[in-house]
């Protein structure tokens, strides 16, 4: 989906170079939506909310349905990278005026479809949440996605991915690695 | 049977052929003594003297006693006859005055009943004016009364309010003694080295401060008039190598103009961008304000995570919790 | 009981002395009480009670007042007081002191004298004597005393208060004149009417104790002769205790009354 968006954008900024400007609505609702999913991730919850507002009511603009529904998968698959599973409503509400893409979109991410995934850093940690809502998750995916939310300075999955962390050693006792996680929480959280 | 019948021893002390001779003489002297010294105590109260009437009146006459003297400068004239109420309440003082002596009492005379702290109560007579027509025979008066009793307590009052206040004025922490140490202190200070420099600024060590700025300022002065002579020198140098044959400005000038191809390419793209900044300046406006709110968020991803509470207790059971492979250093 | 019955026969004692004394001092008062024995009598009784002892005793007097004058004198000058001397002079000393004393003077004196007189009467059998011949006791005897005491004790007391009055001029203000006027201004002062009044009562009522208690006490003998001397000590000491009463009943009326 991030694609998707990322070739929106790619559109508008290549027509700035040559040809006719792109229409407005493509121009502010791709921004507005990666936006949104960069505050999301950030933990910038009331920018990221702003942001997805903003991109609907340009998407709405159109009279599209489709890309609407884009809009809400997008916005499931940030929630699903944070460990926040729901059934999307926002997407069920628009289910049928979707396109195929995005059902197939929305079958993945409720996992019961198969995609592979690219090698963006939000597209595995998509994958990651749907894997672990899936219950296939191993605890190797889990320090990968870890890694991969540090290395992007994403705060939500990252508190998330070591809140996992930090459960399955309280599970196992070991205390040292407890306390080790935590702290990186804390650091997370600005509170040491 | 005469009265002599009856038999009785004689007497064993000797008696006079006459004792009534000699008891008559007794007796008549002393009705003598009782008689002249009626009559002297009589003369002694003014009994033959003809005397003239005073009423006094007043609203207490407590201390006031019949027979007590009514004294002009000192000398008793008259005495206390009677003392009755009036119907308004008032007190009717009826004095009797030694005619000999009224003539000292005018009209204009001013009666008083003074209470001394210790003694008797005194009714004095003044007169200021002889010349004024004589007090007439019962007349009417206004009795003053001077109680020092009760004029005790007020003034020890009022004594001690007074005394208060100067204890308070001279007290060393008083605004008083405040206002006259400052003022020592200033006039010190006008006389000490500083002058009245040192006597405004308040400190030995500012007033040095203010000197030597002063100084700095004088030197700085004089430096700047050189400096400005060298910066006319480095101007004239810096014209040369600019504008002179293969100066600098030839070679920018011919870079400027390639940049400025650049630059409106890139202004027009910027233009398109401009309306994207646009709207997502008016969009982060309001947020930007806003710090992350790390507490709303931990609190969101604790949820979160206690929803996918299964979950992860379902991979605790598959995969056992291996602290090297898992928890790695970043 | 011994002790009721001994205060009953004082009570009793008492009442008869107070009959008597109404008696006599009421038929002392009556002219038609006065024969010529009775004023021979009286005038004896003068005679002894005051003539006979006019000149010690007016020494007696003025010695003492001189010496309360002085004293008085210096106290009140040390206080400040001086100007209050005369008067203290004259209310004390001459109006309460010398009375009383010229009255215990006299009682004792002529008291103890009367008291015997009469006890010995008693047990001679003269007053019965008297009695049977018909002729009044209270006349003949009782009565001549009564009055010659009390004139006895007025004149004494009038005499010696004077003399003390004119020597209390010398004493304080010295051999001048020029005190004069306030020395009679202190006396008309001291001296008002209710004043000299009281005195006079006062040595009336000094003068008829001095006469009626011992002669009543003197009544209480019997025929035994060893009756008499309790008869006059029983007298004696109700005569002081009168006296006492009286110079107190007196000072509460002027200074409390």
């Amino acid at each position: 989906m991030m694609r998707f968006a990322l070739l929106l954008l790619g559109a508008a900024l290549a027509g700035c170079a040559s040809g006719p400007p792109p229409p407005d609505w493509k121009l502010a609702a791709s921004a507005s939506l990666r936006a949104f999913q960069q505050a999301y991730l950030r933990g910038e919850t009331r920018l990221a909310e702003l942001e997805f507002r903003r991109a609907v009511d340009e998407l709405r603009a159109t009279g599209r349905a489709d890309l609407v529904a884009r809009a809400e998968l997008i916005r499931c698959a940030a929630r699903a990278a944070s460990l926040e599973f729901d059934e999307c409503p926002g997407f069920e509400a628009r289910r049928a005026d979707a396109g195929k893409e995005e059902i197939a979109y929305a079958e993945y991410l409720a996992g019961r479809a198969e995609r592979a995934a690219s090698e963006e850093p939000f597209a595995r940690l998509v994958a990651a949440g749907v894997r672990m809502r899936a219950g296939k998750l191993t605890p190797q995916e889990i320090s990968a996605a870890v890694e991969t939310a540090s290395a992007q300075g994403w705060r939500r999955p990252l508190l998330a991915w070591l809140g996992v962390q930090e459960k399955r050693a309280e599970a196992a006792g070991d205390k040292e690695a407890v306390e080790r996680i935590r702290r990186r929480i804390a650091l997370v959280l600005g509170r040491d | 049977m005469s009265e002599q019948g009856y038999e009785r021893e004689p007497g064993v002390t000797p008696v006079p052929r006459n004792p009534g001779v000699r008891v008559g003489m007794l007796l008549a002297f002393t009705i003598l003594v009782v008689v002249s010294f009626v009559g002297y105590v009589l003369y002694a109260r003014g009994v033959f003297e003809p005397t003239q009437r005073l009423v006094l009146i007043t609203d207490n006459a407590e201390g006031v006693r019949v027979g007590m003297d009514l004294t002009f400068a000192g000398f008793p004239i008259g005495h206390v006859r009677r003392i009755t109420l009036r119907e308004d309440g008032k007190v009717r003082i009826g004095v009797r005055i030694l005619q000999r002596e009224a003539h000292w009492l005018r009209t204009t005379s001013v009666f008083t009943l003074e209470l001394p702290l210790i003694g008797e109560a005194k009714l004095r007579a003044y007169t200021g004016n002889m010349g004024d027509p004589q007090l007439e025979h019962r007349a009417e008066r206004p009795l003053l009364r001077g109680d020092t009793n009760a004029e005790v307590p007020r003034m020890i009052a009022t004594l001690r309010a007074v005394l208060e206040n100067v204890d308070r004025m001279t007290a060393s922490s008083s605004p008083l003694q405040e206002s006259l140490r400052n003022a020592r202190v200033v006039s010190e200070r006008m006389a000490g080295k500083q002058g009245v420099l040192g006597a405004f600024l308040g400190d030995e060590e500012n007033a040095k401060k203010v000197l030597a700025a002063l100084d700095r300022a004088n030197k700085l002065l004089a430096s700047v008039d050189g400096i400005a002579l060298k910066l006319d020198s480095v101007l004239a140098k810096t014209d040369r190598r600019l504008y002179g044959e293969g100066a600098i400005a030839d070679q920018a000038q011919r870079a400027a103009v390639q940049a400025n191809a650049v630059l409106a390419e890139v202004r027009e793209k910027l233009k398109t961008v401009d309306a994207i900044l646009a709207n997502a300046q008016a969009a982060s406006g309001n947020v930007r304000a806003a710090t992350t709110d790390l507490a709303a968020l931990r609190a969101e991803v604790e949820a979160s995570i206690r929803k996918v509470a299964h979950l992860i207790d379902e991979i605790n059971r598959k995969w056992p919790f291996e602290r090297d492979t898992e928890v790695k250093l970043p | 009981m011994p002790l009721g019955g001994a205060l009953v026969r004082r009570l009793q004692s008492w009442g008869r002395m107070l009959r008597f004394a109404g008696f006599v001092v009421a038929a002392t008062l009556s002219p038609s009480s006065y024969g010529a024995a009775t004023r021979a009598t009286a005038v004896r009784q003068i005679y002894f009670t005051a003539w006979q002892i006019l000149a010690p005793f007016l020494l007696f007097a003025v010695l003492a007042g001189f010496i309360v004058m002085q004293i008085t004198l210096e106290v009140a000058r040390q206080y400040g007081l001086a100007q209050y001397t005369l008067e203290l002079v004259l209310r004390v000393l001459v109006l309460e002191l010398i009375p009383l004393l010229t009255a215990l003077f006299v009682a004792l004196r002529s008291g103890g004298a009367i008291a015997t007189e009469v006890a010995l009467m008693q047990i001679s059998g003269d007053i019965e004597a008297l009695q049977a011949q018909g002729r009044d006791p209270l006349r003949r005897e009782f009565v001549p005393r009564v009055a010659g005491a009390a004139l006895s004790v007025f004149s004494l007391t009038v005499i010696s208060c004077a003399l003390l009055i004119a020597l209390a001029y010398p004493a304080i203000y010295g051999f001048s004149p020029w005190g004069f006027d306030e020395f009679t201004l202190a006396v008309g002062k001291v001296f008002d009417a209710p004043t000299l009044a009281g005195f006079g009562l006062k040595c009336v009522l000094f003068g008829v104790a001095v006469a009626v208690i011992p002669i009543s006490a003197g009544l209480e003998a019997d025929r035994r002769r060893k009756s008499a001397p309790v008869a006059v000590l029983a007298g004696m000491v109700r005569l002081f205790f009168v006296l006492g009463l009286i110079e107190v009943a007196s000072l509460a009326a002027s200074y409390i009354g």
